[in-house]
């Protein structure tokens, strides 16, 4: 990511200079990811938890508020929002509890919230960003999402309460970072975090993932000043737009004629690139929290977070470090693969399999991820093919013991791809079986070299290399069924020369 | 009633989401005020070391196996909203409200 | 009970043994609903128990189960039983207006677990009763509607805020009925209307479908005229239900039932000196001490003890239950459910207007106090005190019963005051409270009995109130049923005729 430039500003690593004052600025940010957990139903009603599905739909007697309800917690959501917190390396409180934040809001049903106010399920853990930069986050706890009220229709808004009591886990970390390429970089890697987890699918657009971003400036060496928060960011570009934004405009406000920056909620316009106040401190509600005595307490039993620690699977980081040094595999190719979970599974199956990690690699990156992105391909995700780890095996097993040369190879693969056939049927079905057979391979090779005395020639004189124009001849005169080895083995000893 | 005691009526009905005009305050407020005297005998009592109740019973972790249930019943659900937009609800304008 | 003659007619007979008749052929279902009906049409307008008969829903119900008995169903345990309900009970399509102007003519969408339970058990919804709005009352007189009266002085308060269901069991509207009990709201009107009342331990019935007031304290809790339909209908509403966290994980209810009464030798009941003395009637007292010296005289022996903390109870209970209150009821703001009222066109105008129209003075005060104690600034002051003096006052039960078996003393501190006596007056009717708060802030089952009857022109009745243990339901229950059996006092009926007035 570049830094922009704005007017008015030198940018020195993650300071801000000002040209007018001279006076060097840090910012300091903290932020607040919500994430909805990937369960069947909601967090305290059986409604399904879903996307897109027509208005109110997913509503049922508990999650409209209706009158003598009560909440009855998910279990399914609780064991993701443990596994989300060990993942991040964050405590499980050996107990907690639920309480109500009550404010008056059309998208609130009962006009209070079930959240976790001073003591949730989890606290601590870090996550490490690429820049070599530890974030460390104070705390994770649970609570219902809130229904969508819809702003543009007739008089009235209209209110859409599918949403409403979907499981989220909000996470708060402490103020680490100072720059929005650090911010981009966490959200980034909590989000795949939650992705390989299976804690959530983290969808910004889906709304799946949101974030809030709390950023103060101050001078360097000075204490920290009032802090703003930023609402309503549905993408990490948003979020890096809203940071850029905001410093600038924090400092200038400190510097300038005008009023201070004052402790408020702004929102971010994403259209305009700006943030405008929503509300002020004094304008903050008094959300009167304390303990929902409709939800009994809830208790973590070391037996029940280990049950969750195993249930998680490897992390990316961990699996990248692993690839390279075991399997000897590239920077590149071991974050291709771990990029998502599935696809990481899939290679590791194979790799077991084959005996062979880096051809299978190759395959993977190469061919098969991209077949998934071919519309000539029904699967949009690996486990989708009809193609499975131990096909691909086989596969790299054939040409292996010289049954298949590479582009034969690549017909079979992507025939698996598409109809799921063993590989050595294919390869029979297709007529790509090489031909072993020395008497035709040396009629084919004799026939190559007439009239090529100038290569021959070029062989001769130590130029083993330029003996490759004259396979060409042979693969193409053998519909490439010829074995390359071989080939090349009987055109050396045809010229004259051994290796 | 001091003004003071007034005010606070009045900002604890204002969260309340119930109004008050002065007179009605001014009506409230003794009331309000002689009962909150009496309670004020909660302050002398020494709690120290005493955990709050958090609930009437000593059950915890009460769960849900996480299995969908028909959602609805849609009509009747609706049928009780004021202002029935469809399948959704209506309220007034929010435009510049809200969290 | 003696039943009153009736020329044929299924009325004033105990639940069980209207079922039990039922099922032997004297009468059918249908025959005892059209009977029933027909005394609250006449006596309704005089009492106001009711405030809605769905008398077509009852008939065609009644008609369903004598089909059901002659296709060879088993009948329940309330076959053919009318039952009457509080007005914040979930019926699905019945109006649950919890006696407020705010939820007039909200149809409930599903039906409560207690109400499914007792359908499942054959009982016949014969109508919703009055209530004081949302159940905040000791005196019926904050319902948005009309206000019950006592049946056995028409002036006088049938008590709250189930006045409506203690007033249709005691006039015999309905044989049973269910109420809520939040801190007294059934045992009070039961003391009140001279019936029983029991509240059972907290968790032991479902809440799920009952309009919550104070969550960590309200109750479902049957109303009856004897006490073996007490236990039959607390048997048939409890049990574990999974759509409520806060319900126990217990089988239902279980009566033990002896085969002869028992005498209650080797029973001891605490008798506490903090239920006696400043503000308890001396009528009230008198009528006690009596009821206290008969259980005495079959065989329990009576320890004096105290409760040290009792005096601390009403503002804990005020503080809880309101606090509670305040965001229980948050969501009567004009969305979704219940009246609107417009305001200023914005929002949280809407929002304001609806609840200023929509909630009466009694319950405005509740949610401004439950809203104070909650307030930032103020939540350890007040509530965060208040669930810890509660805990003071649980620990004063737990030492308690160390030494004794049950607690005994007057339900209520007065005879039924006067309709409009203590209106005016918010703090002196939660007062009124004193002796019931205790037993729901501990979560603790209690049971109020008719104990006799105090006071000159006319004798008005009184309660005896048995709090026990957690899950001690079947020891109270035998205790009353062996006062029952050697007293009088539950078997007398007000006279009422249709003209109004006690006749």
């Amino acid at each position: 990511m570049s830094v922009s430039q704005v007017a008015g500003f030198r940018r020195e690593g993650t300071e801000w200079i000002s040209e007018s004052s001279g006076t060097r600025w840090i910012p300091v940010i903290g932020l607040e990811v919500h994430a909805q957990l990937r369960t069947m139903t909601k967090l305290f009603c059986g409604c399904a938890n879903r996307f897109g599905a027509s208005p109110n739909s997913l509503t049922c007697s508990v999650c409209t508020g209706q009158p003598g309800t009560l909440p009855v917690l998910n279990c399914d959501a609780l064991e993701l929002a443990v596994r989300a917190a060990l993942a991040i390396g964050a405590e499980v409180a050996p107990t907690s509890k639920f309480d109500r934040k009550n404010y008056f809001y059309c998208d609130v049903p009962k006009n209070y919230q079930i959240t976790q106010y001073d003591m949730p399920y989890c606290s601590g853990g870090s996550i490490t960003v690429p820049s070599g930069r530890t974030v460390r986050l104070n705390r994770i706890h649970m609570e219902e999402d809130a229904g969508k009220s819809v702003h543009d229709q007739g008089d009235s808004t209209l209110v859409d309460l599918n949403r409403a009591g979907v499981p989220l886990i909000e996470s708060v970390t402490e103020a680490d970072l100072d720059n929005a390429e650090d911010a981009a970089a966490y959200l980034s890697a909590l989000r795949e975090i939650l992705i390989y987890t299976g804690v959530s699918n983290a969808d910004m657009e889906k709304g799946e993932m949101r974030c809030d971003v709390n950023i103060s400036v101050h001078p360097v060496g000075a204490p920290w000043r009032t802090k703003v928060e930023i609402k309503n960011l549905n993408s990490i570009s948003n979020v890096v737009a809203s940071i850029e934004h905001e410093i600038p405009r924090q400092i200038a406000a400190w510097e300038g004629v005008g009023p201070d920056p004052v402790q408020e909620t702004r929102l971010f316009d994403a259209e305009k690139g700006t943030t405008r106040t929503m509300r002020s401190k004094e304008g903050e509600a008094d959300y009167r929290y304390f303990p929902d005595p409709d939800l009994p307490p809830l208790t973590a039993s070391p037996a029940f977070i280990e049950e969750q620690r195993a249930a998680l699977p490897e992390l990316p980081g961990a699996r990248r470090a692993r690839y390279q040094a075991e399997m000897g595999l590239s920077a590149y190719d071991a974050g291709v693969l771990t990029a998502a979970r599935d696809v990481a599974d899939f290679f590791e199956a194979a790799a077991r399999l084959s005996g062979r990690p880096k051809e299978a690699a190759n395959w993977i990156s190469n061919e098969i991820l991209r077949a998934l992105s071919d519309d000539e391909y029904e699967a949009q995700l690996i486990d989708e093919l009809p193609l499975k780890p131990f096909d691909l095996a086989d596969l790299i097993g054939l040409v292996d013991k010289g049954t298949l040369h590479m582009s034969g190879a690549r017909q079979v693969l992507r025939q698996m791809m598409k109809s799921g056939k063993a590989a050595g049927e294919l390869v029979i079905e297709l007529g790509l079986e090489q031909v072993q057979d020395d008497e035709q391979l040396e009629a084919w090779c004799a026939e190559a070299l007439v009239g090529r005395e100038a290569v021959i020639e070029q062989v001769r004189g130590g130029k083993t290399k330029a003996v490759g124009s004259l396979m060409g001849a042979v693969m193409q005169a053998s519909a490439g069924k010829a074995n390359p080895q071989k080939v090349r083995e009987i055109l050396l000893r045809l010229i004259g020369t051994a290796e | 009633m001091p003004e003071s005691k007034l005010d606070l009526l009045q900002k604890t009905a204002e969260l309340a989401r119930l109004e008050l005009n002065d007179e009605q305050a001014r009506a409230l407020g003794p009331q309000f005020d002689a009962i909150l005297a009496h309670f004020e005998i909660l302050a002398a009592v020494d709690v120290e070391g005493v955990p709050p109740t958090r609930g009437a019973t000593d059950l915890a972790d009460v769960r849900r196996q996480d299995l969908i249930q028909e959602s609805g019943p849609f009509e009747a659900l609706l049928a009780n909203a004021p202002d029935r937009q469809g399948e959704h609800y209506g309220v007034p304008k929010t435009i510049g409200e809200g969290e | 009970m003696s039943a009153r003659e009736t020329g044929g007619a299924p009325l004033g007979l105990g639940a069980v043994e209207l079922r039990d008749r039922i099922v032997a052929g004297e009468f059918t279902a249908l025959e005892v609903t059209e009977a029933y009906l027909a005394r609250a049409r006449e006596l309704n307008s005089s009492l106001h128990a009711y405030q809605a008969m769905d008398e077509q829903r009852a008939l065609e119900r009644a008609r369903q189960l004598d089909q059901a008995l002659v296709d060879g169903e088993t009948p329940g345990p309330l076959f053919g039983v009318p039952i009457a309900l509080k007005a914040n009970m979930c019926l699905e399509g019945a109006e649950t207006n919890c006696g407020s102007r705010m939820l007039s003519g909200y149809r409930a969408p599903y039906t409560a677990t207690f109400v499914a339970r007792a359908l499942e058990a054959g009982a016949v919804p014969i109508a919703i009763t009055e209530m004081d709005e949302f159940a905040m009352g000791s005196s019926g007189e904050n319902s948005a509607f009309e206000c019950p009266r006592n049946p056995w002085d028409l002036a006088r308060a049938a008590g709250g805020s189930s006045s409506g269901s203690a007033v249709a069991v005691a006039a015999d509207l309905a044989p049973i009925s269910l109420g809520s009990d939040t801190g007294g709201s059934v045992r009070q009107p039961a003391a009140f209307c001279g019936i029983y009342g029991l509240k059972p331990t907290y968790g032991r019935v479902s809440r799920y479908g009952l309009v919550a007031f104070g969550s960590s304290l309200d109750q479902v809790s049957p109303f009856a005229r004897c006490v073996r339909d007490l236990e039959v209908l607390l048997e048939v509403i409890s049990g574990h239900d999974p759509k409520d966290s806060t319900s126990l994980p217990l089988e239902a209810f279980q009566a033990e039932r002896p085969a002869e009464l028992q005498r209650l030798v080797g029973l001891r009941i605490g008798v506490p000196r903090q239920y006696q003395g400043e503000g308890l009637d001396e009528s009230v007292s008198t009528v006690c001490d009596r009821a206290l010296a008969h259980l005495e005289s079959l065989g329990a022996e009576l320890v004096p003890i105290d409760l040290p903390h009792t005096r601390y109870a009403i503002p804990t209970y005020y503080v809880v239950a309101t606090a509670e209150a305040s965001s229980n009821l948050g969501r009567y703001d004009g969305s979704l459910f219940g009246s609107r009222v417009e305001g200023d066109g914005s929002l949280q105008g809407m929002f304001a207007a609806t609840r200023v129209a929509g909630f009466g003075d009694e319950v405005k005060r509740r949610i401004l106090l439950g809203t104070y104690v909650l307030s930032a600034g103020y939540y350890e002051a007040w509530y965060g005190k208040a669930q810890r003096v509660r805990t003071l006052l649980r620990r004063d039960f737990e030492s308690a019963f160390e030494s004794v078996d049950l607690i005994a003393g007057p339900t209520a501190p007065t005879l039924p005051f006067a309709l409009g006596e203590k209106t005016s007056d918010a703090l002196s009717m939660y007062l009124s409270d004193t002796f019931t708060v205790p037993a729901s802030l501990a979560g603790l089952p209690a049971l109020s009995l008719p104990a006799g009857f105090g006071g000159a022109e006319p004798p008005l009745p009184v309660g005896l109130q048995l709090i026990g243990p957690a899950l001690s339901e079947a020891r109270l229950l035998r205790v009353a049923a062996a006062f029952e059996a050697t007293t009088g006092h539950h078997a007398q009926r007000p006279t009422l005729s249709a003209a109004g007035g006690t006749a």
